[in-house]
């Protein structure tokens, strides 16, 4: 690297100014998925479609699959992979246990950078449930912020 | 011309669900109306519950709009506990928080998730954060 060279830290690619210069306002949302009655051994694919009217940064993320208190609460026994379909690149080399890359509100998992998802984009959640039992409801939340640009507004 | 913040105070939202009997599937409906001395930027959301069995209330499926505008905070409700923590460990709003206009009117609804047919005690969903006071007019340079 060079003197000239500029690093993009954490904390601008949060702010998105870096990404997107003409980024007029950001407001918090968050985008779920659902999953029902994922069969034992067997897979589910669902999809968070980015809304047209803003980009989105993922900030942290989180699930449940029921109970609520730390000792009672329910970690499944699933291996996720996520695709960014516009590029086709997943964001991890392998799947990986939900429990690798997603917490609880209390603790969620804050992404090491930001992912940023352009509007109208589409990013694929394949879940495989690896245990011997039915898995009922399997909710996973993507929190972050709407970053809303001029160009979001052609 | 932006307003100035003159002032700031720790403050804290509420809104309490009273709670459903068992098979209750009923959605409900609550409004946290932001007072007019302040805008509010919540840091934090936390979940108390009112005895009985917390696993009931995080269960819970719940949408957050703004009445005025229609936009929901979310694409899909979401359960309770993907969103509100703890005292001890609160769920921190991403990029330093949400902020909320004075007057604004913050739509809350809540259902039990589909299947669960047992009982859900009374909760609190609290939003945790600052009044902030405006006042004055910045001019840039």
């Amino acid at each position: 690297m060079s003197q000239n060279d500029r690093v993009i830290t954490a904390e601008e690619a949060m702010g998105a100014y870096v990404l997107v210069p003409d980024t007029v306002t950001q407001d918090t949302f968050s985008y779920g998925v659902t999953f029902r009655n994922i069969p034992a051994g067997g897979a589910a694919s669902g999809n968070i479609s980015v809304q047209a009217d803003s980009d989105f940064l993922i900030h942290n993320q989180v699930q449940y699959c029921g109970g609520a208190s730390d000792s009672a609460r329910v970690i499944p026994n699933v291996t996720v992979v996520l695709t960014d379909t516009g590029s086709g690149r997943k964001l991890m080399s392998e799947a990986l246990p939900v429990d690798a890359i997603f917490g609880s509100a209390k603790l969620p998992y804050i992404l090491p950078l930001p992912k940023y998802l352009f509007a109208r984009s589409v990013l694929q959640v394949e879940v495989v449930n690896n245990s011997s039992a039915v898995i009922p409801v399997l909710h996973l939340a993507f929190n972050g912020v709407k970053v809303f640009n001029k160009s979001n507004n052609n | 011309m932006a307003k100035v913040v003159i002032a700031r105070q720790q403050y804290s939202y509420a809104v309490k669900f009273e709670g459903w009997a068992p098979g209750d599937r009923e959605a409900k409906t609550k409004h946290i109306k932001i007072e007019a001395d302040s805008d509010f930027l919540a840091r934090n959301q936390v979940v108390a519950t009112e005895g009985g069995s917390s696993a009931a209330v995080a269960q819970m499926m719940l949408i957050v709009r703004d009445v005025a505008s229609g936009r929901m905070f979310m694409n899909e409700p979401l359960p309770v506990d993907a969103l509100f923590g703890s005292g001890e460990f609160p769920y921190h709003i991403p990029l330093g928080g949400r902020l909320w206009y004075l007057s604004q009117l913050i739509e809350v609804v809540c259902y039990p998730s589909p299947g669960f047919v047992g009982e859900v005690p009374a909760f609190e969903l609290v939003f945790n954060g600052e009044k902030l006071f405006l006042g004055g007019d910045y001019v840039p340079e």
